[in-house]
């Protein structure tokens, strides 16, 4: 498992998150580079089939981040999908995935850092989980 | 000859908006910022009060859009020399000062101050933290060009070695330029006090001592210690005391009211509480001031969610012990007390800008007592000269969002007096057709970007891009130095000409900063501006992967593949364009609506002014005179005369709105009016409906004739009438569970009318019993001068109100420790304000939202404060919150400001990346429909070979884009084009292969 | 359903066919086996052949959206608590006019399951208070005992909607909807439904019975786009297909997943997908382990906008 190096998917929402990972970068603080971004223009825009799909190709680990509660572009898109990866969650759960390796973050434009460590622990967390067989059948 | 220019003064949040609004409607705009980088205070705010938002999240795409608007220069590092000439036309002499690095040529890597050996002091970081010689005063700075502070260079030299652009110009030489503008703007904002003027507080001396803008960057995530508070020996604190009113409300210092402090340092403990849930957090206020739209709300959260503390108190003096931690000494309720904190944060107030006496001389306005910029209530946007015009903290101190509608407000003031001149000096760029690149197989072009060696000397550009040229339908690659260089855009037209290019794909920095150039440039070589794909391997890639360059070339690799993968799916999207009907309907004919309808048709645009009363005027009509001894009857007639006047106003009195159809630009609305119902149609709204005074439940009103509200009294005293004696009840309907917001106005109000009856007759008794004294800004000298007329003021608390007895009122007195009955000849009651009930309709007609109170949402309550979330409709007066004159005057000219932006276009285009219905997929559910913000989408009955089949539809003026529906739909039937599900697949399976 | 309801019912099939409606999905009986099934019915003379027991097992609610839009004047549909529960979600989603359907409501006393009853190799069955008398040997069986497993979980056996309404309803179910699999370590969770799904063959018959699944396009498995003559052949090429074409278990899983997470706030807890299944597949252990989360979550219950549309501030902590 040491050597194990997990593939991170993340939806990053235009407005927070990605500008989060930008400044992570502008700060240059380092971190895992198991994650690959995709960029969205809001969190509430993220289909559950597509994370779903995601491990289906065979991703360790998905994490959807959006702006904090009351801070979306759109007003409301993140309350979608936190509701939406809440009940994706519970429903991972009762099938017995670990629904660890999916990941609702929030992170603002301003919290570089913050990005940059949950990049990393969320790796750490997902390199101990082991790889992703069960979806990637 | 009048110029179509404007120079706006200051490049804070005030001055950017105003530059905004006149850049969007048609005027050329030079933002004028003395300091390297625009963005002002709130670029060092951590978070926005009420609603915590991140300061930075907000504003930074506003300081790209200034940025990169093709009608606004920014002339920062810039000092104004001189002005002369009149409105209309002033010519103007600016000095761009040297900042040693060549603005053109900076891309804003940053290597010069990764390897620059000089420390310096970093004011953006209040002194908490050091910078190199070399620098950009934030990292979301605009313009992103790094200068050099010649006081600190020791002169190495290091940073013009690596500087690979060439940038650094150690000779460069402060330059003088001459303008014409027609108006100008100051919107210089304010100073800190500075809190050494109290030096019983021991700051500079205590090291635990820190000011609220210092403790702002010690709370942020881009502040010294990255978001932990800390005090000067590392120690975290246990024990948090805020003080308020330093250098505010202080005889020795500043007499006014610095209105933000008290919300400020709300959010400071409830901040402080969110990084550290032990701390203990005590706000020390004399009276706690959060009087603005959703502020009592949030104290109140602070006190019972987050356990915050406050004390009614003034702290004359603090002490430190020899562990660092402070002593304060304080009385509170007629008692001495004394509590130890291990960190104290003063609460600073504003001051004039440093500059104000430089602008009064070298634009020769007025300043007033306090040294602030001379307005007139009833003109609050205007300095003394004419064509001179001021928003924000210069004429007074204020918050965000008062700053912002002020700005709104002098743009259009500005632009009023040489709207003739509209359009005449914005450039508007002519693009050559567009090639249709239907039914071609993409032919992708893909340009990695060394930029400098920020990219390069981590990943291996070369192979990436040597990579990309074995990606299926890339038919061109390349790396380039600095793909967002001028030359470069050259270049790309070319090779995009050459290899018949359909598709560019950009591998450099985040596409939230270059990703307009890039469009641009396609459009400039004849492609859709959707052509294109951004793939960021900086702040994504070799910034954040610096010691792993394997795998961070393999990570570019895989992000390239997938922008490959997205770019082969893209389609030329057409802009949406929407027609623009000139017309605005305004619903209200208060002060508000009057003085929207006033400056849309100096602007020479109509409106229709809709009032339901059979006067015009509204709330005005009960004020008989204001609290600085103006006459709001003039103010009245002169309106109404105006209105009335005025061929380009179309009033109807006794009218209603029946219904309202249509969206931005095409607005069909039915009016009542006598009984007929007619059709209008325009292309805006402005919503001015007002609030009205709560005709109070409490204090037996309307049973006992002794017992009248403050509008009450005041015809009363217009009308002769004056008591002998008065007890006064404040937040009577207000701040309780009921209406928890302030009414704001009411303590001014009593104050004016404590003062007009202590003016007529100066042994009457006057007696206000109030929870907090809310006389913010400039008004606290009224405060103060009806204490010297002999106003008694007494305080209750929410637990304890005043009662009555019969005709008496019983009170408690929290210094005599006793009940006092007292039986005066009138009961005055500060009723609240509350909105009407027509809001309600209204929210249902137009799809805006209200409050929980009722007043009407704003789109954001901090830089949008006239704006909704649907476009073109907007907001003004006390329809959004209780205000007075000047604010609702402000508010008006705001809205007026933000509908110029819409009016002065004949068509607006607006970002094509829209949700489009798929019709064959679509099942008319109608679960998109439910689940949009903007209610952007209907079912609606669609005719196919002769079968009605209902459908989702999308209003493309309507929707934002925010895809919502997309992943609400069961079957996908509703895509946002740019970022469709096919297209995110693609994304998804390139990165999923192994590269 | 007793047969004093069924008499009531079939006299107000007929009187209000010779009114002002038109058609009527009716349960009849068949002939040659003791079983129901959902016809359309036009004339009053027909309303003889109108059957209601617990045999009447399917949900009226797919037969109806299918055929309503044929008629031009009202709809008649006879429809027990399940069946309105859909007829109402139908009618919130825009598939079927209120106006345009009469609704004779039957409060339910539960369902046979076929699986149940065949062990007894009925040739008839006659129902007599809550009891079943087999043909031949009259044995008699409560029908408790081979009542449907769905309905002892069935929270609502009145009709939520109705414009008239007969019979008696059982007691609704009261308890939570816990499953013993909730208990079982997150492994063999796993390996219980994977075996589960092993057996699925993606026969989609699951979907063609919902009653909620009405989309002419699924998301998970688009066919019709592939064959529509509107689509070009760029769009069908485009069209992005989340499944192999080849059945595998995780692929199995992931159809299940989607299409039971757009069922969230809108099943009608009739039961049909596991009636259709030929692979005996609990689905509706997952419909109902949904339900209850957003019952227990979100406390979305019986609404009118679908759970998917509906805007939930929930508290941070979750």
């Amino acid at each position: 498992m040491e050597d194990f190096e997990p593939k991170i998917l993340v939806f990053a929402c235009n407005w927070c998150s990605y500008a989060g990972a930008d400044l992570a970068g502008t700060s240059r603080l380092q971190y895992a580079p198991n994650v690959r971004i995709v960029r969205v223009m809001c969190s509430g825009m993220v289909n559950p089939a597509m994370i779903l799909y995601a491990f289906r190709k065979g991703f360790d680990g998905v994490v959807v981040a959006g702006c904090h509660p009351g801070d979306c572009h759109y007003n409301v898109g993140n309350y979608y999908a936190k509701k939406r990866i809440v009940l994706l969650k519970e429903m991972l759960d009762f099938i017995g995935f670990e629904s660890d390796r999916l990941k609702l973050l929030w992170a603002s434009a301003a919290e570089g850092k913050k990005f940059a460590e949950e990049m990393t622990n969320f790796t750490e967390r997902i390199r101990k989980l082991g790889p992703q067989t069960k979806f990637r059948g | 000859m009048k110029s179509g220019a404007v120079l706006v003064i200051g490049g804070g949040i005030a001055g950017m908006q105003s530059a905004l609004d006149l850049a969007e409607s048609g005027f050329r705009v030079y933002l004028l910022e003395k300091l390297p980088s625009i963005g002002g205070r709130m670029s060092q705010i951590d978070k926005t009060f009420p609603t915590n938002d991140c300061s930075m999240c907000i504003l930074s795409p506003k300081l790209n859009e200034v940025g990169r608007h093709e009608n606004i220069t920014l002339l920062t590092s810039s000092e104004l020399l001189s002005v002369e000439g009149r409105a209309g036309r002033f010519t103007v002499k600016i000095r761009k000062n040297p900042i040693y690095v060549d603005r053109d040529k900076c891309t804003g890597c940053g290597q010069c101050a990764s390897i620059c050996p000089v420390n310096a002091v970093d004011e953006y970081n209040e002194g908490l933290y050091y910078r190199s010689s070399i620098y950009i005063r934030y990292p979301q700075a605009v313009p992103k060009v790094f200068s050099i502070d010649r006081e600190k260079c020791i002169g190495c030299g290091i940073c013009e070695n690596v500087c690979v652009a060439g940038a650094i110009d150690y000779n460069q030489k402060p330059e003088e330029i001459e303008l014409e503008v027609g108006s100008i703007i100051l919107a210089p904002g304010g100073k800190l006090a500075e809190p050494e003027k109290r030096g019983e507080y021991g700051y500079g001396v205590f090291p635990n001592v820190v000011t609220g803008i210092q403790f702002e960057r010690l709370l942020s995530a881009t502040g010294p210690f990255e978001g932990h508070v800390l005090r000067a020996d590392g120690k975290e604190p246990k024990k948090i005391a805020f003080i308020q009113c330093v250098c505010s409300r202080d005889e020795k210092t500043n007499p006014w009211c610095s209105s933000v402090c008290c919300t400020y340092a709300t959010k400071h403990a409830i901040i402080a509480k969110e990084h550290m849930p032990e701390v203990e957090t005590h706000i020390f206020a004399m009276d706690v001031r959060t009087f603005g739209k959703g502020f009592e709300e949030y104290a109140r959260r602070a006190k019972e969610e987050y356990g915050v503390i406050y004390h009614k108190a003034r702290v004359p003096v603090i002490m430190q012990k020899p562990n660092g931690n402070l002593i304060l000494k304080y009385e509170e309720n007629g008692k001495s007390k004394e509590e130890e904190f291990d960190l104290v944060v003063l609460s600073t107030g504003f001051e004039p800008p440093e500059d104000a006496e430089k602008y009064a001389e070298i634009l020769g306005i007025e300043l007033n007592e306090y040294g602030f910029c001379k307005t007139d209530p009833f003109h609050p946007l205007e300095t003394s000269k004419p064509g001179i015009f001021v928003a924000g903290v210069f004429s007074e101190p204020k918050d965000i969002p008062e700053s912002v509608a002020q700005a709104s407000g002098v743009a259009a003031k500005a632009s009023s007096i040489i709207a003739s001149e509209r359009g005449k000096l914005v450039s508007k760029k002519e693009y050559p057709p567009e090639r249709d690149v239907t039914g071609e197989a993409p032919r992708i072009g893909v340009f990695v970007c060394h930029c400098g060696i920020n990219i390069a000397s981590v990943v291996d550009v070369e192979s990436v891009a040597e990579y990309a040229r074995s990606l299926e339908n890339v038919v061109y690659a390349e790396n380039t130095l600095f793909t967002c260089s001028a030359d470069t855009q050259e270049r790309m037209k070319e090779v995009i000409e050459k290899y018949n290019l359909n598709r560019i794909v950009v591998a450099a920095c985040t596409p939230r900063t270059h990703e307009q150039l890039f469009r641009n440039t396609l459009r400039e070589a004849g492609l859709n501006p959707y052509l294109f794909e951004f793939v960021n391997i900086r702040e994504h890639c070799s910034w954040v992967h610096m010691n792993e360059p394997e795998k961070a070339t393999k990570k570019a690799m895989e992000l390239l593949k997938s922008g490959v993968a997205k770019a082969r799916l893209l389609e030329p999207l057409p802009f949406v364009e929407v027609e623009i009907n000139k017309r605005a309907l305004i619903i209200g004919g208060g002060l508000a609506g009057m003085t929207a309808a006033i400056e849309l048709a100096n602007q020479g645009y109509e409106s229709v002014l809709v009032e339901k009363e059979n006067e015009l005027g509204g709330n005005l009509r009960h004020i008989h005179y204001t609290i600085d001894g103006k006459n709001p009857r003039e103010l009245l007639e002169e309106l109404i005369s105006k209105v009335e006047s005025n061929p380009l106003i179309k009033i109807y009195r006794n009218a209603e709105i029946d219904s309202i159809d249509g969206f931005v630009g095409n607005f069909r609305t039915k009016l009542k009016v006598d009984g007929k119902v007619l059709e209008i149609q325009h292309g805006v709204v402005i919503v001015a409906t007002g609030a009205k005074e709560y005709k109070p439940e409490e204090y037996s009103y309307g049973e006992n004739p002794k017992v009248i509200t403050q509008v009450e009294l005041e015809e009363m005293l217009a009308s002769g009438k004056t008591p002998e004696s008065v007890v006064m009840i404040q937040c009577v309907g207000s701040r309780n569970d009921e209406r928890p917001y302030c009414s704001r106005i009411c303590c001014q109000t009593a104050i004016k009318n404590a003062l007009k009856i202590k003016e007529i007759n100066p042994e009457a008794d006057v007696i206000i019993l109030y929870r907090d004294i809310r006389t913010y800004g400039f008004m606290e000298k009224y405060y103060d001068r009806a204490v010297e007329k002999g106003v008694v003021f007494v305080h209750y608390s929410e637990e304890n109100p005043p009662r009555m007895e019969g005709d008496s009122v019983i009170f408690y007195d929290e210094i005599l420790d006793e009940e006092l009955v007292y039986t005066p000849e009138k009961i005055v009651l500060s009723a609240a304000t509350v909105p009407r009930e027509e809001n309600q309709e209204i929210s249902k007609m137009l799809r805006i939202p209200l409050t929980e109170n009722g007043f009407f949402l704003e789109a954001h309550p901090k830089l949008r404060p006239v704006d909704f979330s649907s476009e073109g409709i907007f907001l003004c007066g006390m329809a959004h919150s209780p205000r007075l004159i000047p604010e609702t005057i402000s508010l008006a000219s705001a809205a007026v400001s933000r509908a110029l932006t819409l009016l002065s276009k004949d068509r607006i285009i607006m970002d094509a990346s829209k949700a489009v219905v798929i019709r064959e997929k679509c099942d008319g559910c109608g679960m998109c429909a439910k689940a949009c913000p903007v209610s952007a989408i209907e079912v609606k009955a669609f005719e196919n070979r002769g079968v009605v089949e209902f459908k989702a539809d999308v209003n493309r003026a309507v929707c934002l884009g925010c895809g919502v529906c997309h992943a609400t739909c069961p079957k996908s039937a509703v895509v946002v084009k740019s970022f469709t599900i096919d297209q995110i697949k693609a994304m998804v399976d390139a990165i999923a292969e192994e590269v | 359903m007793d047969t004093e309801t069924e008499k009531i019912v079939r006299n107000r099939v007929a009187e209000l066919l010779n009114e002002d409606v038109e058609a009527f999905v009716v349960f009849v009986r068949k002939e040659t086996e003791p079983r129901e099934r959902i016809t359309v019915i036009k004339g009053p003379e027909e309303a003889e052949k109108v059957a209601l027991s617990p045999l009447s097992v399917n949900n009226t609610a797919r037969v109806l959206l299918e055929v309503v839009n044929n008629f031009d004047g009202k709809v008649g549909v006879v429809a027990k608590g399940c069946d309105s529960k859909a007829i109402k979600g139908l009618i919130s989603e825009g598939k079927i006019e209120r106006e345009k359907i009469h609704i004779i409501g039957i409060s339910c006393p539960g369902i046979v399951d076929y699986r149940k009853l065949i062990a007894f190799s009925p040739e008839d069955v006659i129902f007599e208070d809550g009891k079943l008398i087999i043909k031949p040997g009259d044995k008699e069986i409560p029908l408790e005992e081979v009542i449907h497993d769905n309905c002892r979980y069935c929270r609502s056996p009145s009709p939520v909607i109705y414009d008239e309404i007969y019979g008696k309803a059982r007691e609704p179910f009261d308890g939570t909807d816990d499953d013993e699999i909730e208990k079982l370590p997150a492994d063999e969770r796993w390996k219980y439904w994977i075996d589960v799904f092993e057996k699925c063959i993606r026969c989609y018959a699951c979907r063609s019975a919902c009653p909620m699944c009405y989309c002419t396009e699924c998301l998970v498995d688009p066919v019709n786009l592939a064959i529509s003559p509107m689509s070009t052949a760029e769009e069908k090429a485009a069209y992005p297909r989340f499944l192999g074409k080849t059945v595998t278990p995780a692929d199995n899983l992931f159809y299940h997943l989607i299409r039971v997470f757009h069922h969230a706030g809108r099943c009608a807890d009739c039961g049909e997908c596991e009636r259709a299944c030929p692979m005996d597949i609990p689905l509706r252990k997952l419909e109902r382990k949904l339900q209850k989360e957003i019952k227990e979550i979100f406390g979305y219950e019986d609404e009118d906008i679908p759970f998917l549309a509906k805007l939930d501030i929930i508290p941070e902590g979750r």
